[in-house]
């Protein structure tokens, strides 16, 4: 009751400890178990082709036993592992270094940064035929298109970051003498850390989308694939399954790694 | 502590070679005629301040000493030595505190002597020495985000000693903070100045601050600064703020602050005239 009656705008007021009872972030869990359970009922219920949808309960144990499925372990998932690692590796070494080169040259900022800004406006995925024309359909196209598509973000938020350090502490490096080296060990990566390591999360997540969507369009084998396959020849089950494992992975992926590179960061502390 | 501080700073004046030396000084931004001609000599372990009015060139000036920027004009000595570039003995203590956010306390003072290459067992050794001097104690594992303004330039002027300096250029190294702890700051300083006997020159818009660090104030007038006065502060050292009450020291702010009111209303209808 006092709480309504509060004259705190509600967009400016804490999330309260509570709600109706339950604590905040239990309402999360109850939205999503909520949804889970309706969809199996919904499957269940007989109202709905089981070519069209399956039951959740479903969905998750084909997944789980597709971790037992050799083939599918080696072949698809470690394949796709493999692929994301090397996009999201590249992307960052590269994305860093170019977001550094643009930072110290006026000229280079001047060439690129048009193309960073506009990047995404690029359905890239449509450049998949030139891809195949250019490379094939091996691992290479892959890689391509994942690291293109995931360095700008990386780029862009490098940039941020080498650009926002305070000029007073370029003041200092120059009355320090410092080196050009020690400069950007020192005083620019410290200083724009924070930056990247938003950027990489953001790098990690694109890396994933393009690694799977490429396989979905032009492999013939992967993660992706096993999704497309499963679609195409109606296994349902196996599709669904797909998706669920897919999903989990990319989520597990992300919190880990957002998990670990805040442990770098000062802003954190 | 100060016995052997005093003679040295009473002996300063008549000492050889002085450590800074300017001899017609001009600074030129474009066409903006900026700063001087300036001549200027501070003498081993002597503190000297420089008040005026905003945008009269003090900063520029220090900047030249600094070697952080090329004067137009002049000759500047540093040392008995023409000015070539960024000098290992000058020691810079900025505006804003230039703290570094990413690191600790004592790594923050340590971070000039890691510049210049010493061994990390040294130099944080050093810097624990300096922060114990600075008043730090206890807080060397701190960042600086969970330091107070004053606590920050507390670092940044414990990072100024880390190098051995021999002359210390302050701009306006207190502007930020409130009164209160501007004032316990400038005895700190002086404290610590005393101790290790260096050159300083102090820039600052505080007239009190000024005469109670000061062996000399010099009173600039509005662009293109040139000196317009010079005023000798004989109060006895170790200094505190109740100083400033005696007579010579309220003498000697009366005339600086007459200085400044005079150039500062000329410029301010200077400025009013040219929309």
């Amino acid at each position: 009751m006092k709480a309504r009656s509060s004259v705190v705008p509600s967009y400016v007021r804490p999330t309260p400890r509570r709600v109706a009872g339950l604590p905040s972030p239990a309402w999360t869990v109850v939205l999503v178990a909520g949804l889970v359970v309706a969809i199996e009922l919904y499957a269940r219920s007989g109202a709905v082709s089981r070519l069209d949808l399956i039951p959740v309960s479903e969905m998750v144990s084909r997944s789980v036993e597709l971790l037992g499925d050799r083939d599918f372990v080696v072949g698809a998932l470690l394949r796709s592992v493999l692929l994301i690692c090397a996009s999201f590796t590249a992307s960052a070494v590269a994305g860093v270094a170019v977001a550094y080169v643009m930072a110290r040259s006026r000229w280079v900022h001047r060439a690129v940064k048009p193309y960073v800004n506009v990047f995404y406006a690029l359905p890239i995925f449509a450049l998949y035929p030139v891809m195949v024309v250019m490379f094939g359909t091996g691992v290479v196209p892959i890689i391509l298109l994942a690291t293109l598509f995931s360095v700008v973000i990386v780029i862009s938020n490098a940039l941020v970051g080498f650009e926002s350090a305070p000029p007073i502490v370029t003041k200092l490096a120059l009355s320090l003498e410092m080196s050009r080296s020690q400069q950007l060990r020192k005083i620019l990566l410290p200083s724009a850390l924070p930056d990247i390591l938003a950027g990489l999360k953001l790098g990690l997540a694109y890396a994933i989308i393009a690694v799977l969507a490429t396989e979905f369009i032009l492999a013939t084998t992967g993660l992706g694939q096993v999704v497309n396959r499963a679609y195409n020849n109606f296994n349902t089950v196996d599709m669904y399954a797909g998706i669920v494992f897919v999903s989990v992975f990319a989520l597990l992926a992300n919190l880990a790694l957002g998990a670990a590179l805040n442990a770098f960061d000062w802003r954190r502390r | 502590m100060t016995t052997q501080m005093k003679e040295k700073r009473d002996s300063a004046p008549t000492a050889p070679t002085p450590i800074v030396q300017l001899e017609g000084v001009e600074q030129h931004f474009g066409p903006v005629h900026a700063l001087g001609p300036v001549d200027l000599t501070i003498g081993r372990g002597e503190f000297v301040s420089i008040v005026g009015p905003s945008g009269c060139g003090k900063s520029t000036l220090l900047e030249i000493i600094g070697a952080l920027q090329d004067p137009a004009r002049g000759s500047v000595e540093v040392d008995g030595a023409p000015l070539t570039g960024p000098r290992r003995r000058t020691a810079i203590v900025f505006q804003e505190s230039a703290t570094l956010p990413w690191r600790t306390v004592v790594d923050n003072v340590a971070f000039a002597l890691e510049v210049r290459g010493i061994g990390r067992k040294e130099r944080r050794e050093r810097a624990r020495e300096l922060v114990e001097l600075v008043g730090l104690g206890g807080f060397e594992n701190h960042y600086p985000a969970q330091l107070s303004g004053g606590m920050r330039q507390r670092v940044a002027m414990a990072r100024a000693m880390s190098t051995d300096p021999d002359l210390i250029l302050a701009d306006e190294p207190f502007g930020a903070l409130d009164e209160q702890t501007r004032m316990l700051m400038a005895e700190e300083l002086l404290r610590v100045v005393e101790r290790i006997g260096c050159g300083v020159l102090f820039i600052t818009h505080s007239i009190q601050e000024s005469v109670l660090l000061s062996d000399r104030v010099l009173v600039m007038g509005r662009r293109p600064g040139t000196f317009i006065d010079e005023v000798p502060i004989d109060l006895p050292r170790p200094r505190m703020h109740a100083a400033l009450s005696e007579p010579s020291a309220t003498a000697a702010q009366e005339r600086i602050w007459a200085q400044i009111r005079a150039e500062a209303e000329v410029a301010m209808v200077a400025t009013r005239s040219t929309p």
